[in-house]
């Protein structure tokens, strides 16, 4: 029996809600509807993000814009050198109970919340970064043998600082493949910051006149569950992501040449899951290419581990990866060299 | 419009676009394997009219191989034809429908609504397919309409060696004509020149320079035999006519017997040399001829004879002449018969009487004519070789006394024995005399003893020879 798609009754009332969120986040911070869109698409994927950008860009303001519109738990944990994995996770601390004995008590830390917002991750010590690993991807914290879970949805939205500047710890390629997203903060253009400066007293942005309650989140969700990934796009989202591998058939002379290990599976089910959600976003019950193009180069550019010449070439992953969706066709057509579709 | 309507047309987009691409690719296809066909089809032709001057219409069959090279492209196009997932993904993505085609596929669309679907445009570059296409075409017309002579190979490649064939035959004929050789073998060598000509073949040149040095060595061969036979005939008659010139010049010296063995000598060459130049009895008179012919020859004949002969000598000087022209004989070979011509026989009469005692007369004509001139001052040529007499007698004879100088090395009367060298000793006369007590003096030749006096021993030397003479 034909599956059927999900219907424009269904659909409709989630994107309604997603759209209104995202204009939320439009109107509170200006001159970013892509980083907005990506971010959100990030969020309805159940996904981590990771925000890199120089100081002052509004990266925080951006998670805490998004910590408001969202009617969830919020933390924020600002990440410094000298922060222990227990300011983090939590402690057991021994307390008198009521009937005078003693015992040692769980305290959580600040991660038992629905969105933490980790405010320059690569300030702190790898050790404390690592703190992170379990609970981004089981969506749990073990502590003395005990494992707890954290609520649902769990969220980390992470902010750093490019690893040029001192202080900073590089984060490693095993948190940072936990990441569903890592997006690049650049400046505001002229406009953007003249409308900032001259609507805006010291820069404080608006406070959002929509929240978006828990059962409104979860109708997004479960309308984005059902967003169909055809076959031909899963198959092209494969095609890329192996084609990151410089022994794939398919890796173009850039990838054979600067990448040292390509992106994982996790890769994949990351960019299949992300576009689903950018698809919803479009309004669209299916996934198109145009939705695998949109979000491969956040999804896949933190995964690329470059090798020493891609540095000394001055060639970064976001480049590889738009030469590959370039040369990469979405088809699979192979078509002899003189013949072109128009 | 409903869905299944519409998925209908979706679906006949989609099979028309696949149509359009499959027939681009099959024409394309075809296009290369016709051009790849025609290129190897010229080369077949080229090779076949040039090794085995095949004609062109059994030639023609290779067209054929156009219609299965068009079966062969077809048949690879379709293999080469994207799925139809793959050309839905395609019009699904050219036409923005964000994966609404794609799930067509596998699931009910229900009530969403796609975009017309319009098949997008297949551009092909064929400007170099169909000049590639248009070159083939062209290389196998020319191969199968050049004239064949361009392209053969195998043909019979004759040699030219007409030039060479046209000097021997010249020869042959000259040969022919001086009478040096015999008409029947002139032609035997002319036709087997003639056959030479027409079999020299570039295939193997060698054998056609070797068949015709040796005919050039078997013309070669008969010249040389001929001009010896010649000359052995000029020799002859030179020997007759010198007998009958000398006779005529000193029969007066000559004793009856002497004579009369002469006259006869002269009759049996003359007889010889007439049997062998047949010419030669046609140059003597009637009565000379019945002098030959009764052995009755007389002095007055000797005239006639000579004359004969002379003419006979001529006859075959012009033959070795001509001989010599050709270049078939050495030159020098004709010395002998020029020496023969600048015999002096003015003397041989007094020769004959001179040794008629010891030789016949036959024998002393021979070593007159081998010898040339027999000595004497009024006997022969300058080259003639010396007749020696006896010898000087030194009886009696006086010598002056005369008394030499005496010796420039009577030192060597009281030289000494300083020692024996393995060499000639070398005497160094510009070193001994230059300084020392023994300076000025006249150098002494052989193993005079010379010593070098020291130069701190010069002043007690100089004052030795300088010191006041005692009483």
């Amino acid at each position: 029996m034909t599956e059927t798609i999900l219907q424009p009754e269904e659909l409709n009332p989630a994107v309604e809600l997603a759209n209104k969120a995202l204009a939320q986040l439009d109107r509170i911070l200006l001159g970013r509807s892509e980083l907005h869109r990506l971010v959100l698409a990030g969020i309805l994927s159940r996904g981590h993000i990771l925000l890199e950008g120089l100081p002052g860009v509004g990266k925080t303001a951006l998670v805490k814009a998004l910590g408001g519109l969202l009617n969830l738990q919020f933390n924020r944990v600002q990440f410094t050198p000298d922060l222990m994995p227990s300011d983090i996770l939590g402690a057991h601390i021994l307390q008198e109970n009521h009937d005078g004995r003693r015992a040692m008590e769980f305290h959580p830390g600040p991660i038992f919340t629905n969105l933490l917002l980790a405010d320059e991750i690569n300030r702190a010590s790898p050790k404390t970064q690592s703190a992170l690993l379990e609970a981004m991807q089981e969506h749990a914290v073990t502590l003395l043998g005990a494992t707890r879970p954290l609520p649902e949805p769990f969220f980390v939205l992470a902010s750093q600082n490019p690893i040029e500047l001192e202080g900073t710890y590089p984060l490693p390629e095993a948190q940072l493949d936990r990441f569903l997203f890592k997006l690049n903060v650049t400046g505001a253009d002229v406009e953007t910051l003249d409308r900032i400066i001259s609507t805006r007293r010291r820069g404080e942005p608006p406070a959002p006149d929509f929240v978006m309650t828990g059962a409104e989140l979860q109708q997004i969700f479960s309308a984005m569950d059902r967003v169909f990934l055809p076959k031909p796009v899963s198959r092209y989202i494969s095609r890329i992501v192996a084609a990151t591998h410089a022994d794939s058939d398919e890796a173009i002379d850039e990838v054979r040449d600067y990448i040292s290990y390509g992106a994982s599976p996790r890769a994949a089910i990351a960019m299949a899951e992300a576009t689903r959600a950018y698809a919803m976003l479009a309004g669209r019950p299916t996934v198109g290419f145009e939705d695998v193009r949109a979000v491969a180069s956040p999804a896949l550019n933190h995964r690329l581990v470059l090798n020493y010449k891609a540095r000394f070439d001055g060639v970064d992953s976001r480049a590889i990866i738009a030469k590959l969706l370039g040369r990469l066709d979405e088809t699979g057509i192979k078509l002899p060299r003189d013949v072109e579709i128009e | 419009m409903n869905p299944q309507s519409n998925s209908a047309d979706h679906e006949q987009s989609i099979r028309r676009f696949t149509r359009r691409l499959a027939l681009l690719l099959a024409f394309k296809q075809s296009l290369a394997f016709i051009t790849i066909w025609l290129f190897i089809w010229g080369i077949a032709v080229l090779v076949l009219r040039a090794a085995a001057a095949t004609p062109r219409k059994p030639l023609l069959w290779g067209a054929i191989g156009i219609a299965v090279a068009i079966a062969a492209a077809a048949v690879l196009s379709r293999r080469q034809l994207p799925s139809g997932a793959s050309v839905r993904a395609l019009l699904d993505d050219r036409n923005e429908c964000g994966g609404l085609l794609m799930a067509e596929a596998d699931a009910d669309l229900g009530g969403w609504r796609m975009p017309e679907i319009t098949a997008p445009r297949l551009r092909w570059r064929k400007a170099r397919a169909f000049g590639l296409l248009a070159a083939s075409f062209a290389f196998a017309a020319i191969s199968l309409l050049a004239p064949v002579r361009f392209g053969t190979i195998n043909a019979a490649r004759p040699m030219d060696v007409s030039r060479e064939v046209e000097n021997l035959s010249a020869q042959i004929e000259a040969l022919k004509e001086a009478q040096i050789i015999e008409e029947a073998k002139a032609e035997a060598l002319e036709q087997k020149l003639d056959q030479l000509g027409q079999e020299a073949s570039g295939e193997d040149p060698a054998k056609t320079w070797e068949a015709l040095d040796h005919l050039n060595d078997a013309v070669e061969k008969t010249a040389k035999e001929a001009a010896e036979t010649a000359n052995a005939k000029q020799e002859q008659l030179a020997r007759a006519e010198a007998l009958a010139e000398g006779l005529m010049a000193g029969s007066d010296q000559l004793d009856s017997k002497t004579m009369t063995e002469a006259m006869r000598t002269l009759g049996e060459m003359m007889q010889g040399a007439m049997k062998e130049n047949e010419s030669l009895a046609n140059d003597l008179s009637p009565e000379t001829q019945e002098a030959l012919k009764s052995g009755s020859l007389k002095s007055e004949h000797l005239k006639d004879v000579s004359k004969a002969l002379g003419k006979g000598k001529s006859s075959l000087n012009q033959k070795l002449s001509k001989l010599s022209q050709s270049g078939r004989i050495n030159p020098n070979s004709l010395k002998g018969g020029a020496q023969a011509n600048r015999r002096d026989n003015s003397g041989l009469a007094q020769f004959l009487k001179e040794t008629a005692e010891k030789m016949s007369v036959e024998e002393a004509l021979g070593q007159w004519c081998e010898n040339p001139g027999k000595g004497g001052v009024s006997r022969g040529r300058a080259d003639a070789a010396m007749t020696w007499t006896d010898g000087s007698n030194e009886k009696d004879a006086k010598f002056k006394e005369k008394v030499l100088p005496p010796s420039s090395v009577a030192g060597l009367n009281d030289s000494q024995l300083v020692g024996l060298s393995a060499t000639a000793p070398t005497v160094d006369t510009s070193g001994v005399a230059a300084h020392g007590a023994l300076n000025n003096t006249a150098a002494g030749g052989g193993s005079a003893h010379t010593q070098t006096i020291l130069p701190r021993h010069r002043g007690a030397v100089k004052r030795y020879f300088n010191r006041p003479q005692t009483k």
